[in-house]
């Protein structure tokens, strides 16, 4: 069976250049011995998904053999996956090291600001509200009137009262995907720091997952408690809309990204963005890039 | 229980009329005066909805419906909901909050927590919703809105009725509305990104072409075999007919479940004890077709007769109903 670059896939190209995309755009704005000193691990879109108390232990265990800091990745959740992650809050409080905690969801928040004061939440991709679309990949679109885009450009995260309300949550850090329209927010003297994550733009998520439902009979099919076999860690789905010889009325079709990629319930988009657009991001005040060298689900 | 209504500016009195006269105890609506739409357009509105048609444009036209649903002794409810607003937007949001207070606007559905503490900065004696686009998925959720001066949380669309009971039971001091009648979206509102505009149709409803592959792991991937194909894209084929993409629906809707699409009739008395308070019809856009869903809910509600039986035959598409594929809760 072909493994790997095989050009009839559409979309493997991408795939297989993650790390190739790493190396020519990203590694050469880095600071001369930039290393890798944190290491994500959880999930953002599934509570299905959410590690036990093993599988953390097992994780806190390699970053600590390789002198990384760990930070866990939750995703938003029912009271069932508040429960879940509880069992994994009530351990990593107990460790000496205060461990960082992505929270993707109000009642995440509440629970870390109530009950775990050792615990630092850093606010996730997910409560950015930020537009990300697909079809500005290329061009953003004609007709476009100055407004909109600035608001395609900006979320409410740095306004005054919600900026308050997440510092008394204590919130000091905002994690954001790099967007095709471009971040016009500046970080710099915000009281936050910033994160943005690369190559994987999440565009949209939700709980009911078709491919979640591949093995389940028809009736049982895209039902909210019905049980996957995770097949999202086996496959993904390459969208793309097939090329045509028109230049005028098809716009949205050229502009728009040949790399989306849905994984399980979430549809992710390649960064394609140029070197210039990442070093304005460190101008921006952005100081921690969260890479994913694979699909993060 | 109260049967809460979408509308916006096409409909007119006589039409409020009829949907009050049929059981509609709340209308909510969104606004999108030109002075907004010639800066942000409409793909930038001032809630999550972004077509024209979806809002009131005119404030005089809002202002008349809102005289005749309080002549009705019903309650109107005005919706800014959109993720996210910027600096320079406020001026003129804040100035639609005002007029909305002053017109006699009975609540206000929000998403955006700037927008939220703002609102309650102005000390308007003025209900506050937590729309379903913040995402109230568990009990800690609602407690934090209710800390925050919230009256009413509306649920997202896909939650099951337990867990809506849970968080009920866990924050009885709310109000809770949930999705009953139509548009139900493939995704998750709250965590929605791309805006509905600037392609043929939504982002979720865009007829891209798709191929399925096995992911082995860092960047190495590999075609799937022709089993697995074929159950994918049998999975794929359900998946559209219960995400309504536009082939399946012209293949198996009859003309009235266009004005109902998905739908919760037979569970509407386990929402009823389970404390759920009003019944959302998410038909902002279609309130001109709005009253055939309200008068099957009320038509449920009147006759009390809560039986699956008898909610398909009021919904009088069996075969959809069996599918169970248009349902809000199954």
């Amino acid at each position: 069976m072909p493994v790997s670059g095989e050009s009839y896939m559409p979309g493997s190209k991408a795939i297989n250049n993650v790390r190739k995309l790493f190396a020519e755009i990203l590694s050469p704005l880095l600071e001369a011995g930039s290393r890798f000193i944190r290491m994500y691990f959880g999930v953002e879109f599934c509570q299905h998904l959410i590690p036990t108390l093993d599988e953390l232990k097992s994780v806190l265990a390699i970053a600590d053999e390789k002198k990384l800091d760990i930070t866990l990745v939750t995703p938003y959740v029912t009271d069932e996956g508040l429960l879940s992650l509880s069992k994994l809050f009530e351990y990593l409080e107990k460790r000496t090291k205060k461990t960082e905690v992505v929270v993707n969801d109000f009642g995440v928040l509440k629970l870390l600001h109530d009950n775990y004061p050792h615990l630092k939440p850093i606010y996730g991709r997910l409560m950015n509200k930020m537009t990300r679309m697909p079809r500005f990949a290329k061009q953003l679109p004609q007709g476009i009137k100055p407004g909109q885009l600035k608001a395609y450009q900006r979320c409410s995260l740095l306004l005054p009262l919600y900026k308050k309300f997440l510092l008394s949550m204590g919130v000091e850090r905002l994690e954001f995907d790099i967007v095709s329209q471009g971040i016009k927010m500046d970080f710099s003297n915000s009281q936050f720091r910033a994160s943005f994550y690369y190559p994987w733009t999440y565009i949209t998520t939700g709980r009911v997952c078709e491919i979640g439902a591949m093995n389940l009979s028809p009736e049982k099919k895209f039902d909210l408690e019905a049980s996957c076999r995770r097949e999202c860690q086996q496959y993904y789905v390459h969208l793309f809309e097939e090329e045509c010889g028109c230049t005028g009325n098809c716009e949205h079709k050229t502009a728009a990204s040949k790399y989306i990629f849905q994984k399980g319930n979430t549809i992710f988009m390649l960064c394609e963005a140029p070197q210039p657009v990442i070093k304005n991001l460190f101008l921006q005040g952005f100081d921690r890039i969260v890479y994913e060298p694979c699909f993060p689900i | 229980m109260k049967i809460t209504v979408g509308i916006d500016g096409q409909i007119d009195e006589p039409g409020l009329i009829k949907l009050a006269s049929l059981g509609a105890d709340e209308f909510f609506c969104g606004v999108l005066p030109k002075e907004w739409y010639d800066i942000y357009g409409s793909s930038a509105s001032t809630g999550r909805r972004t077509w024209m048609l979806e809002h009131y444009d005119d404030w005089n036209k809002l202002k008349k419906a809102i005289s005749v649903i309080h002549s009705l002794k019903k309650k109107i409810i005005v919706a800014f909901n959109a993720l996210s607003y910027y600096e320079e937007q406020y001026p003129l949001l804040l100035n639609f909050v005002k007029i909305s207070y002053e017109l006699g606007v009975d609540a206000l559905i929000v998403s955006d927590m700037e927008l939220l503490f703002r609102i309650l900065e102005l000390n308007y004696k003025i209900d506050i919703h937590i729309s379903s686009e913040s995402g109230t998925y568990n009990t800690a959720t609602a407690a934090l809105f209710a800390s925050l001066g919230a009256k009413r949380i509306i649920f997202p669309r896909h939650m099951t009725i337990e867990e809506m009971r849970g968080i009920i039971a866990g924050n009885k001091n709310l109000e809770y509305e949930c999705f009953i009648m139509e548009q139900r979206c493939p995704f998750d509102g709250a965590y929605c990104t791309p805006v509905h505009g600037w392609l043929k149709s939504s982002f979720c409803q865009e007829d891209f072409k798709r191929t399925l592959h096995k992911h082995l792991g860092n960047e190495r991937v590999t075609v799937v075999s022709p089993d697995e194909y074929i159950k994918w894209k049998d999975n794929r084929n359900l998946y559209e007919i219960w995400a309504m993409g536009v082939n399946s629906y012209d293949s198996i809707l009859m003309p009235r479940d266009y004005d109902i699409m998905q739908c919760g009739l037979c569970s509407i008395k386990k929402l009823a004890e389970i404390g759920i308070t009003s019944l959302k019809i998410s038909s902002r856009g279609f309130s001109l077709q709005s009253a055939l869903s309200v008068q099957l809910i009320g038509k449920v509600l009147r006759n009390a007769d809560f039986s699956e039986a008898y909610c398909k035959s009021v919904r009088a598409n069996p075969g959809i109903c069996d599918m169970k594929y248009m349902c809000y809760y199954r």
